[in-house]
């Protein structure tokens, strides 16, 4: 059984993304770029509201997490001269090989198993060998080639050993949030289409045809109260997870997990039970301070990342951006809803390897250093079923 | 949310922006450089500088773009080593908030809120990163504020000069 893991965002892609993501005008003029869609952000009415954020001690955080995961270990990565780890979003290759794609570094990487780097390519810029816009994702085709996706839409495909761009083809997406690898023929891209007005419901989720280079056919508009919409379009962040022959998908900001089948059409859905997740309640406060709509954006949670495990069980991954703490959160559910755990505070979950007999998740270590330096992790914990 | 991060960062940088066009006209020509080699004196903006190191005015933009020059300085201090220093200067910001900025960016940095513009805010829309000895700074660019021209190389050839000048 093949399975692949979700996208990993943090903050700051979150944070480009809102400011991308509804922009004709890409990569230039930003102070431009904010203004059209302040904007459009500030034709909206809101209420201010009382906030209480959910709270959980540290205490109970750690004991949840050790009842989950089994601590294995530290990974580093090697870097150099050339090599910085900033906002890694990071799959699996041949040979349990790691798959980075820099999005601060504009950089690929390949690192062995434990660590030791083994290829790099690319840096930010516009000459042959750069890339110009941010990269999303990487992943390994069963041939070798490297697939790569960049924010701006444009698929690279690169020998194993990253030494030249062997094919570059333009989409429609804009932003390109994410790729993950249906089979060898077919990826299924996460992006919202340039085409789709703004304001319009638009297809997140994208079968792309690697034979014949385009997309083949776009589905999953999501669902979203209708006060919601103009947020559902700068913080449309879309995760997937493949599991056989079944995609499950989540949006940012509907609590639900949205199962489709490999041809895009849905076949179900399983309502994630947060207990902790701040949901928006109304919409961004108009015509108040800035103070006031930062308040409002600290009270609200993003569902940013699904990983799908072996065992049919998923793990969500949530995150509140209350400056200057960004706060990661965790919940493990069962297909039917149950759920094993969730947890606020909790270490950014980068990665999950399932390619072993047993899953191995991959967090960022505390402080600076933490996208380097990663803590390994087993699931289920050993003593989970005592 | 729209509005959410988007309106919070996107109208702080209208205002930024609508304040630096306006503030154009009041700041004098000759109180700033205008080509790379000519120098300012800061004291007079409150910021105190590494004796040798390069100098970041950071923008309300330069928080969530990708334009950031962050990449740009990551890469300097890989090259340049520890003996270069980097100030981060930020105009009435919250220096716990750049500070974790700086961390999740991988910068070592020295970090610096100024109370007031002065001609920071201009400088900073065409050339964000400066060179900087003592209370002077060179410029590195002054293209348009185009980022993507403030090359390692270009902000290498600046210090090299530095050091020259200051022995």
């Amino acid at each position: 059984m093949h399975l692949l893991h979700g996208v990993v965002l943090d903050v700051k892609t979150i944070k480009m993304m809102t400011l991308y993501s509804n922009s004709s005008i890409l990569f230039r003029h930003t102070i431009v770029s904010a203004g059209i869609l302040v904007g459009i952000a500030c034709g909206i009415g809101g209420c201010k509201s009382t906030y209480v954020p959910p709270v959980q001690s540290t205490a109970k955080r750690d004991s949840l997490l050790a009842r989950s995961f089994s601590s294995n270990g530290q990974l580093q990565l090697q870097e150099d001269s050339d090599v910085t780890n900033v906002n890694p979003h990071v799959r699996f290759g041949s040979q349990d090989n790691i798959l980075v794609a820099d999005f601060a570094e504009f950089q690929l990487r390949v690192y062995d198993a434990v660590g030791h780097l083994l290829h790099h390519y690319g840096s930010k810029g516009r000459e042959a060998g750069q890339f110009s816009v941010p990269l999303t994702s990487v992943l390994q085709l069963s041939s070798g080639t490297m697939v790569v996706t960049d924010f701006g839409g444009t698929i690279f495909q690169l020998d194993s050993g990253l030494s030249a761009v062997m094919r570059k083809t333009e989409t429609d997406l804009l932003p390109l949030y994410s790729a993950t690898i249906m089979n060898d023929s077919t990826l299924l891209l996460i992006g919202r289409p340039r085409s789709v007005r703004s304001g319009e419901p638009a297809p997140l989720l994208h079968l792309f045809d690697l034979k014949s280079n385009r997309i083949t056919r776009s589905f999953f508009t999501a669902p979203v109260q209708p006060f919601l919409a103009p947020a559902a379009v700068s913080l449309g962040i879309t995760s997937a997870a493949i599991h056989a022959d079944t995609i499950a998908t989540v949006f940012a900001l509907t609590d639900t997990i949205f199962l489709f089948n490999t041809s895009g059409a849905a076949i179900g859905r399983v309502p994630i039970p947060f207990r902790l997740f701040s949901y928006i309640k109304h919409p961004a406060p108009s015509g108040e301070t800035v103070a006031d709509r930062e308040r409002w954006l600290r009270e609200i949670s993003l569902i940013t990342d699904i990983f799908w495990l072996r065992d049919g069980s998923f793990i969500i991954q949530f995150y509140r951006d209350d400056e200057p703490r960004k706060e990661n959160g965790l919940l493990i559910m069962d297909r039917l809803g149950r759920v094993r755990m969730e947890a606020l505070d909790t270490p950014r979950l980068i990665a999950m390897d399932e390619e072993r007999t047993q899953s191995r998740f991959f967090f960022a270590s505390s402080g600076r250093e933490g996208m380097r330096v990663w803590n390994m992790a087993t699931y289920p914990a050993m003593d989970s079923s005592h | 949310m729209e509005y959410g991060h988007l309106s919070r960062y996107g109208l702080f940088a209208l205002i930024i922006s609508a304040t630096l066009w306006t503030g154009c006209k009041s700041v004098e020509s000759a109180a700033r450089p205008k080509y790379a080699g000519d120098t300012l004196h800061l004291q007079a903006s409150g910021i105190r500088t590494r004796k040798l190191g390069l100098l970041w005015i950071l923008r309300a933009e330069d928080c969530l773009t990708c334009f950031t020059p962050s990449v740009l300085l990551r890469q300097a201090q890989r090259r340049l080593g520890p003996s270069v220093g980097i100030t981060l200067a930020v105009v009435k910001g919250d220096s716990q908030e750049v500070a974790a900025y700086a961390d999740r960016e991988r910068l070592n940095t020295d970090i610096v809120v100024v109370r007031a513009a002065s001609n920071l805010g201009e400088i900073a829309k065409e050339a964000p990163i400066l060179v900087a000895l003592q209370d002077s700074v060179i410029a590195g660019s002054w293209n348009e504020g185009e980022l993507a021209t403030l090359s390692t190389d270009s902000i290498m050839a600046a210090v090299r000069r530095l050091q020259a000048n200051s022995h």
